[in-house]
């Protein structure tokens, strides 16, 4: 049986509005499988603070929508968000390099994102980014 | 101003006469006294530390009085209070503030412990997600500011993604350029598979024993 959907909605002016996102997941990911959900905190973290991050300009307003999704042998999370256009699956990957004077504090995401999703789906919608990434469920 | 109903975030503070000795009123803080003393002292050392809304309320505090790492004592009752450990020699709390009534459940805390051979251990617990990030974010500016053998604690961090890594990088990154060293203490396997896949291990070494963890920076700071 497939589960409905778990929304979240961010206001992407309101700073400490992104912090809804943990509470919201501790919230909702109960259903899920203790070995995933650590990972798909991660993806979304690095998705839901990218966007809230760069996608908009500075004192803009916008959204940003998070939906949990349980399905027979996946979950996903599609987080979509009004800003600018931004496929985080084709995004180059950021290296770390060898000495770390000359490591960048950021650009960690993407490598985390790609690491703990199964799959990741980037789609244009309207004038609206969604980013869906799955995560395969442990037989039970 | 009614108890707890201000955001506040504070490092340690000196008065601009080193001689003073008594009790200070912070202007940001007015019912609270916080009492400064030129040395350690035995009994309370560090604190939880709370949520925290304006980081930059913090930053305008050390300019007003000079940040040091003298030991602050006498806390307001808001806070909850640590056993000191007893291997360390002394302790400074450097993030301070009351809770908010909005505040969610205290997701971090962080203590700070001088040890032996001016080594800085710092405890880390709870989640680095956005809020904890924001967190640590000035006591380890901090820590990153003025010491150089640094031992950063993850044992009791449950959750960490690249907002909380790139804090502890920045850090880093300060130590270092002081001639200094960092070293990440037994994180749990799913924080240091984070560590790991993101090769944040590769700049910054982890280890699982604290004896080689507190040998390893002691060793490069001399």
């Amino acid at each position: 049986m497939v589960e409905p959907d778990d929304v979240l909605r961010i206001d992407s002016a309101n700073a400490g509005d992104i912090e809804r996102l943990h509470p919201w997941f501790d919230a909702v990911s109960g259903r899920l499988p203790l070995v995933i959900q650590h990972g798909m905190r991660v993806a979304l973290e690095e998705v839901a603070l990218n966007a809230a991050m760069h996608g908009f300009a500075p004192q803009a307003s916008g959204e940003i929508t998070v939906r949990l999704h349980i399905a027979p042998g996946f979950a996903s999370l599609c987080v979509e968000d009004s800003g600018r256009p931004f496929d985080s699956s084709k995004a180059p990957v950021h290296h770390q390099p060898a000495d770390l004077l000359d490591a960048e504090p950021g650009g960690l995401g993407l490598v985390l994102l790609h690491h703990y999703c199964h799959d990741i789906t980037y789609e244009r919608v309207v004038d609206r980014n969604r980013l869906t990434m799955r995560f395969a469920l442990p037989p039970i | 101003m009614e108890r707890g109903h201000r955001d506040y975030s504070v490092a340690q503070y000196e008065m601009p006469d080193r001689r003073y000795h008594g009790p200070i009123t912070s202007p940001c803080w007015p019912d609270s006294r916080l009492h400064v003393r030129q040395r350690a002292i035995s009994g309370v050392r560090s604190w939880r530390v709370p949520d925290c809304r304006r980081l930059a309320a913090g930053f305008r505090e050390r300019r007003r009085h000079r940040v040091c790492h003298k030991t602050v004592t006498k806390l307001p009752p808001y806070f909850s209070e640590f056993d000191r450990p007893k291997s360390c020699n002394s302790v400074t709390a450097l993030a301070i503030r009351p809770c908010s009534p909005n505040a969610q459940a205290i997701a971090m805390t962080i203590s700070i412990l001088d040890l032996d051979g001016n080594v800085t251990k710092v405890v880390l617990t709870g989640r680095i997600d956005i809020a904890g990030a924001r967190e640590i974010e000035m006591p380890m500016a901090v820590v990153a500011g003025s010491r150089r053998a640094v031992v950063v604690d993850l044992s009791a961090v449950e959750f960490m993604a690249s907002l909380g890594l790139r804090g502890i990088v920045v850090s880093a990154k300060s130590i270092i350029n002081k001639r200094g060293k960092i070293v990440l203490l037994m994180p749990q396997p799913q924080v240091e598979e984070v560590i790991t896949t993101t090769g944040i291990d590769q700049l910054i070494p982890i280890y699982h024993d604290e004896t080689d963890a507190i040998a390893a920076v002691i060793a490069t700071i001399g």
